[in-house]
């Protein structure tokens, strides 16, 4: 048997008593003990009561439903339709495609109008400067007509600018006058001097710009004007040295052919008159001087003559025997 | 055998000159390369005198090596119908003059010189 949480505390109530302490706690423990027992009882009832409300509350509830009628079938049934008519989509989508086209044709047409009528408007304007332009050169040539008729050229352009100004202003046009400037006007001014003054440096680098470009294809052009020069120059010399080539291999040749003549003479020139004598020894040669150009001049162990290669100068040999012969 | 060095103002004429002009110039080219020959060992009368004696062989002496150089400057030359002995006494006139008097003034030394022209020629144009 499973013991209960507050028997646990109060502990066994069948237990013997062994003095008045003991019996003291266990009177405790069983008044404890009761008084559990009917708190417990009395939650046990209160649950029940709950229990029992609970249950009235559902039985009336499932009574009202079933009075509604809602629940199950309660005898009656509602029928009938309605008629949503005939729904051609096809129709309605052309429709609406007509429709779209129509819009696009009067935007189309509006749009045409438009521009016809914006390029009127624009031909009456331009029509309008070109008369406006012309009136004024008419104006301006027959104003230089007359200055130069009445001969008015004589004023400089300071007075002119002057007159015309003047002329503005009184039209309305001109600048107004600093007495009746305003602060406004003033900044306006010195703005407009500001620009001038940016755009005079701006014209002023550009000016120094282009003159240093106008320097650069100067050198450029004196550098081709140079190569072509050289050019020339070494194109001369190239045709002057072919023309020169035929003159000097015919000199080459003519050199050649006049040694090669020598060479024939060589062989005359030792036919020719023997003038001079040396004696040597039978079989001895050697060298000896040329007695006309002190040129040395071989002697043959066995040769009768003696040449001198530079003057041609022939030696007679005689020979003669030696002592150690 | 050194190498035959053309002057200056002939290679201004290189692009232009064909095979037959260059021949034109190939006499003066071959004497300077014949006096260089003979300075460069030291031939002056008394070898001379040996070599014509004991009828030594110019060809022979050159060696491969110099007879291969000297068969291509040939080819380069072309014709040498102009190498003689005449053309070699007038070489050798100016700087060897003593050697140039020698074929001039012996007969036997001319023949020996002749035979070797035409050794030399022989060789060179097989």
């Amino acid at each position: 048997m499973v013991k209960k949480s507050w028997e646990n505390i109060i502990g066994d109530p069948n237990i013997e008593p062994e003095d008045s302490d003991s019996l003291l706690a266990q009177t405790k423990s069983d008044r404890e003990r009761k008084r559990i027992q009917r708190q417990d009882e009395i939650e046990l009832a209160e649950h029940e009561t709950r229990k029992a409300e609970l249950e009235k509350k559902k039985v009336v509830a499932t009574t009202a439903v079933e009075k509604t009628g809602e629940e199950g079938n309660t005898g009656f049934k509602i029928t009938g339709g309605v008629d949503m008519g005939y729904l051609d989509l096809a129709a309605e989508r052309k429709e609406a495609h007509d429709e779209l086209g129509r819009l696009k044709q009067e935007a189309d047409d509006t749009a045409r109008a438009t521009g016809q009528e914006n390029q009127l408007l624009r031909d009456k304007i331009n029509e309008q400067n070109i008369k406006f332009l012309t009136l004024t050169f008419q104006a301006q040539m027959e104003q230089l007509t007359k200055m130069i008729d009445g001969n008015a050229s004589k004023k400089s352009f300071i007075e002119q600018y002057t007159e015309a100004l003047e002329t503005a202003t009184a039209l309305g046009l001109g600048h107004p006058s600093a007495e009746s400037s305003d602060m406004q006007t003033t900044l306006a001014l010195k703005k407009l001097d500001f620009e001038q003054g940016i755009e005079l440096k701006r014209l002023a680098r550009e000016e120094r710009s282009e003159g240093r470009r106008w320097q650069m294809e100067l050198r450029r052009l004196d550098d081709e004007r140079e190569v072509n020069r050289e050019e020339q120059e070494y194109r001369r010399k190239n045709q002057e040295l072919f023309a020169s080539a035929p003159d000097v291999i015919g000199r080459v040749i003519a050199s050649g052919l006049m040694q090669t003549g020598a060479g024939e003479a060589t062989g005359a020139a030792t036919k020719g008159k023997i003038t001079h004598h040396v004696e040597a020894g039978m079989g001895e040669g050697g060298e000896t001087d040329c007695p006309s150009c002190g040129e040395a001049v071989a002697i043959g162990p066995t040769a009768r003559i003696a040449v001198c290669s530079k003057c041609n100068t022939k030696l007679s040999i005689k020979r003669v025997e030696t002592e150690s012969e | 055998m050194n190498p035959i060095k053309l002057p200056d103002s002939f290679k201004k004429f290189g692009g232009i000159l064909g095979k037959g002009l260059t021949a034109q110039f190939a006499q003066a080219l071959v004497k300077g390369a014949l006096v260089e020959l003979l300075k460069g060992r030291k031939v002056d009368v008394e070898k001379a005198t040996i070599w014509i004696e004991s009828n030594t062989s110019l060809w022979d002496t050159l060696g491969p090596h110099g007879q291969e150089q000297l068969r291509r400057a040939a080819k380069l030359i072309g014709n040498v119908e102009w190498l003689t002995t005449a053309f070699v006494i007038d070489s050798l006139r100016k700087e060897l003059p003593s050697v140039a008097s020698l074929f001039l003034g012996w007969l036997r030394a001319r023949h020996w010189l002749e035979r070797q022209v035409k050794q030399i020629k022989e060789e060179i144009e097989s």
